[in-house]
């Protein structure tokens, strides 16, 4: 019994593992897609530059340098055809680069650049250079091109140098790649956690909350509220937070109770709402006592109220892998334990799942679906509003009234926490761990290369590839074993 | 050589944790009506599902006329001809009948709906057939046998000449048995050929040309219906002589459990009331059954007793205590259960397991759980003795997820839940739905022995043979009020029959043939 639940549990970590190995296999593509086109483009650019005869000055002066530098190779003398001899090419460049013949930036016609070669080589008539002219140009296009060429493996090692290591790495190293351990991508984390279980056991209880970006704002609001203004010690402002983000969460949990709102469009309304409203009270004109003017951003939280930051985590002597994060980290954890606990082990959590599974049969069951809806919202609504909390009262954020015109990326990426979680309160918590290494990663490619945003479309294929495997589980059995599983005892 | 429409040749289909087909061999001729009778879990609609394409099997061959063919999906199976009417079945809720037959054979013109046509298409294969729908109706507001009605015309509308019914007369009247045998009588004289699946031996008897036989996942026999009895292929199906008729004792009639006084339920479609003004009572150590053609209002009736629905006026006692405004926890505890008619939408969460579902009514009992904490130890335990008493058979037990588990075995699982409960009213509506005899035989001895340790029992049945077998007093319901009440010893079938179809009426005590009801009306 056990046994068989182990394997079942095991094969599905082994595929979720096979979805992630897939999905970072196509990150990794389209990174290399990405590269080449980065590569190819700057090739042609610079290819752009020569139109038949005309180019500038400066290229030529490229040229000198290169050509005196290392002399005239094997190509560019093979690009001559005899017509002018790779000294008489060096021979030019450097009479056009001593006689400062054109300012920078100007670039010379057919005749100006017979004359000047003819001046340069010593030949009387410009007219007897002039079929030297395009072998000339065609030499200097070689040689400024020739940093610019690149082969394939120049591409694959640009996609992991500039882009795949990073997103490897996630935030185990900061911008300037200094290690600093998971201690940063930890505290990223905990607040996705939280969105992540908000989603996740809304989903499980038969509702669909997209509304965890309002609620996380609702709580970043209460916990700065209470920090900031009424300066209340770290756990009183999480309080808070709880409490404001669990009124934004039942609000659509009672539309959809009593008038059958569907909870989707009431919580999206709501996260509009929230935000602008907490951005107005916030700012407050410009006078809200929450808002700094010198930073333009709420106050800074450890120069005005330092009790209200999260504890750190002291780690004895200077343990410089967790060090600075902050202990949100374990309440997120124990939120988790405590859902999973909930769900499977008592009666609130087999009527809240029972609701979710089936409306009428619960109704059967005297469960009373109506006050689990709105409990069930509020409490996803409570998560999620925590979330706010945890990032808030960590370290040195402020609150941006002003510029925070976008919903919180937080509370969207908890969709796809729980997706890949499969809505697990435990799943969540790695799940939230992995989708902000790679988010982290992700913000640390080389960003004129490559968008931040393929993170997400990593993983956003990874979370098809698990919908997948979880259609096709049967079938993919079947490849690996050569045989459906189960069978007689 | 036989002329074979469809020979399925040694199909082996296996779950987790059970063999459902174990190299099942079946030839379908053309033409005929052949059944398939089996206990329970035998597989009967596994080999369906594979036949309709729903289920690849593990090993075995499909033959078409002959020729090898690969079913890999219902479309498959369409193509083929094949169509098929589930044992629950798959309508979309919200969406109209005509919607429904149409869905996934949509007649279109530059890709708009010719819905006008589709309609006149139904409209006269309802005609031809004689089955009433009514295209405009919401699925979610009909009654189960329009539903039935509704999944035959999509295969007719697909224009199948292979039709599959699983189980479709276990929500039928007896009137539309008649209708449907019929039906499928001029099915087969049109050339269709027809596999039926049923647990009522006197419909195979009546019905079917041929009939094969599985049990516990293996082929037992073919026979020619001609040249057997129900006798022989109960023995065939179960391994034993079954009973079909019910041994009872005398009634010893207590105190009045039940009291139901002028309930009126208002109509969700029409300003009509569907159940009006309806009074009667249930004694401790009695069954009383209410009877009547489907779509009575016994549905609403039963959803306002249970509390599932609002009642306009009236009131409802319990032993002596006012419920008419609990709510369906409290009436639990106040001591009525309840089988559902419809085990999938109320009856059981199918996504839970099997275990899950047998404490659905209890789990909020000290004895399921201890400060909110489900006792998963004594759930278990519980769960298994419920099993095992009543035979609920699947493949992997307490664990069993419901919605995997064979139609009757669900029904069985709901059954052995409601009536272990042991409260003082015992509400059961088609409990024996979907049941084989030996299942029936046994449940039936259960609701007695309830009866017999003084409780009540109020049952509704559109089996006039269970209402006749099983009650002391039976109700007739027509058009949403009881027109009779008859002692089943002194009353047939015949004459229960005229006053479910509402030809009759007894206005206290008096028996009104309509005519005369109708001349005192004026
Ligand atoms: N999808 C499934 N997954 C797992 N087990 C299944 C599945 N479908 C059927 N079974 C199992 O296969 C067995 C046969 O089921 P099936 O539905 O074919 O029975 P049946 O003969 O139609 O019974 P009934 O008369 O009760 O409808 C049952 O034990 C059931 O638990
Ligand atoms: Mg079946």
């Amino acid at each position: 019994m056990l046994k068989s639940k182990l394997r079942a549990s095991g094969s599905t970590i082994l595929s979720a593992f096979f979805c992630v190995l897939i999905g970072l296999a196509i990150g990794f593509i389209v990174l290399v897609v990405l590269a080449y086109i980065n590569k190819n483009n700057t090739y042609q650019e610079n290819a752009a530059k020569y139109v038949d005869n005309e180019y500038a000055y400066a290229d030529v002066l490229k040229a000198d340098n290169y050509l005196t530098k290392s002399g005239a190779d094997d190509e560019i003398v093979s690009v001559l055809k005899g017509e002018i001899t790779a000294d008489q090419l060096m021979q030019v460049t450097s009479y056009i680069k001593t006689n400062k013949i054109k300012p920078a930036g100007k670039a010379f016609t057919e005749d100006e650049l017979a004359e000047t070669m003819a001046a340069a080589l010593g030949i009387e008539n410009p007219d007897d250079i002039r079929s030297a002219v395009p072998v000339f140009t065609d030499a200097v296009r070689t040689i400024i091109l020739k940093p610019y060429e690149f082969s394939f493996g120049d591409v694959l090692s640009d996609a992991y140098d500039k882009g795949f290591r990073a997103v490897l790495q996630g935030g185990w190293y900061n911008m300037g790649d200094e290690p600093l351990g998971p201690r940063s991508e930890i505290a990223d984390a905990a607040p996705l956690i939280m969105t992540g279980l908000s989603v996740a056991f809304a989903f499980t209880t038969g509702l669909f909350n997209i509304g965890a970006a309002g609620q996380y704002t609702l709580g970043a609001f209460g916990a700065l509220l209470f920090a900031l203004v009424l300066k209340c010690p770290w756990y009183v402002c999480m309080l808070a937070a709880i409490v404001f983000g669990a009124l934004w969460g039942a609000i659509p949990g009672i539309f959809k109770a009593y008038f059958n709102v569907n909870e989707v469009i009431t919580s999206i309304m709501f996260n509009w709402i929230g935000l602008y409203a907490v951005n107005t009270i916030m700012y407050g004109g410009g006078n809200s006592p929450m808002y700094y003017v010198k930073d333009s951003k709420t106050y800074r939280l450890e120069v005005v109220s330092p009790q209200s930051r999260i504890p750190d985590l002291k780690a004895t002597g200077s343990n410089y892998f967790i060090q600075p994060a902050t202990i949100a980290i374990f309440f997120a954890i124990l939120i988790a334990i405590i859902l999973w606990i909930m769900l499977n082990k008592t009666t609130f959590g087999y009527e809240l799942k029972a609701c979710g599974y089936s409306k009428t049969a619960a109704r059967y069951a005297g469960i009373n679906e109506k006050r689990n809806i709105i409990l069930s919202m509020t409490i996803a609504g409570a998560l999620a509003g925590l979330g706010g909390a945890l990032y808030y009262l960590s370290g040195s954020v402020q609150w941006n009234p002003q510029d925070s015109t976008a919903l919180p990326a937080v509370g969207f990426n908890g969709i796809s926490v729980a997706l890949l979680a499969s809505s697990h309160p435990i799943g969540s918590i790695f799940s939230a761990l992995f989708i902000s290494h790679i988010t982290m990663g992700g913000s640390r490619m080389e960003q004129s290369i490559f968008p931040k945003e393929i993170a997400n479309i990593i993983s956003g294929v990874i979370i098809y590839l698990c919908a997948f495997m979880m259609l096709f589980k049967n079938r993919i059995a079947k490849l690996f074993t050569g045989k459906e599983k189960g069978g007689v005892k | 050589m036989d002329d074979y429409v469809i020979e399925m040749r040694h199909i082996t289909k296996t779950f987790p944790g059970i063999k459902a087909n174990d190299d099942i061999t079946l030839q379908l001729r053309r033409g005929e009506i052949h059944a398939l009778l089996g206990e329970n879990g035998a597989g009967k609609s596994t080999l369906m599902s594979v036949l309709f394409g729903l289920y690849q099997p593990d090993s075995g061959e499909i033959f078409k006329d002959g020729k090898k063919v690969n079913i890999r999906n219902p479309n498959d199976a369409n193509d083929l001809g094949i169509g098929m009417v589930h044992q629950h079945f798959k309508l979309v809720e919200v969406f109209s009948v005509l919607d429904n037959i149409i869905l996934g054979a949509e007649d279109t013109q530059m890709g708009v709906l010719k819905k006008k046509e589709a309609r006149k298409k139904v409209l006269s294969l309802s005609e031809k057939y004689g089955l009433r729908v009514d295209p405009d109706a919401l699925i979610e507001d009909i009654s189960v046998g329009m539903q039935q009605r509704v999944e035959i015309l999509k295969m007719l509308y697909r224009d199948n000449e292979i039709l599959i019914f699983d189980e479709p007369t276990a929500v039928l009247t007896p009137q539309e048995i008649d209708e449907l045998i019929q039906i499928m009588r001029n099915f087969a004289k049109e050339g269709k050929s027809i596999l039926f699946i049923t647990h009522k031996l006197n419909e195979i008897m009546a019905a079917a040309d041929r009939c094969t036989v599985l049990r516990k996942g293996k082929y037992i026999g073919t026979v020619d219906i001609a040249d057997t009895s129900k006798e022989e292929l109960s023995r065939m199906m179960v391994g034993r002589d079954v009973s079909f008729t019910v041994d009872k004792k005398e009634p010893e009639v207590g105190d009045v459990v039940l009291d139901v006084q002028g309930v009126t339920v208002p109509s969700k479609i029409h300003k009509k009331n569907v159940v009006h003004d309806v009074s009667f009572q249930v004694r401790a150590g009695e069954i009383v059954c209410l009877a009547g053609i489907e779509g009575n209002g016994q549905t609403q009736f039963i959803s306002a007793l249970t509390g599932l629905d609002t009642m306009s006026s009236g009131k409802i006692l319990l032993n002596g205590k006012d419920i008419t405004h609990y709510s369906i926890r409290d009436r639990a505890k106040a001591g009525l259960s309840h089988i559902p008619e419809d085990r999938h939408k109320h009856g059981l969460v199918l996504d839970y397991t099997l275990e899950e579902n047998i404490v659905l009514q209890r789990y909020w009992e000290p004895a399921f759980q201890n400060h909110g904490f489900i006792k998963k130890g004594e759930v278990r335990r519980y769960a298994d003795r419920l099993i095992e008493q009543y035979d609920v058979r699947s493949g992997q037990g307490a664990v069993t997820v419901a919605r995997s588990m064979s139609g009757g075995n669900q029904q069985k699982a709901i059954i052995a839940r409601e009536i272990d409960r042991g409260t003082d009213l015992l509400v059961a509506v088609q409990p024996t739905r979907g049941l084989d005899v030996g299942a029936i035989e046994y449940i039936h001895k259960q609701i007695i022995s309830v009866r017999d340790s003084g409780k009540a029992v109020l049952l509704v049945s559109l089996e006039l043979e269970e209402v006749m077998n099983l009650s002391d007093r039976i109700l007739v319901m027509y058009e949403g009020e009881i027109v009779g009440e008859f002692d089943p010893k002194e009353t047939t079938v015949q004459e229960l029959g005229l006053y479910m179809a509402g030809a009759r009426k007894q206005e206290n005590g008096n028996v009104q043939s309509k005519e005369e009801q109708d001349d005192v009306e004026k």
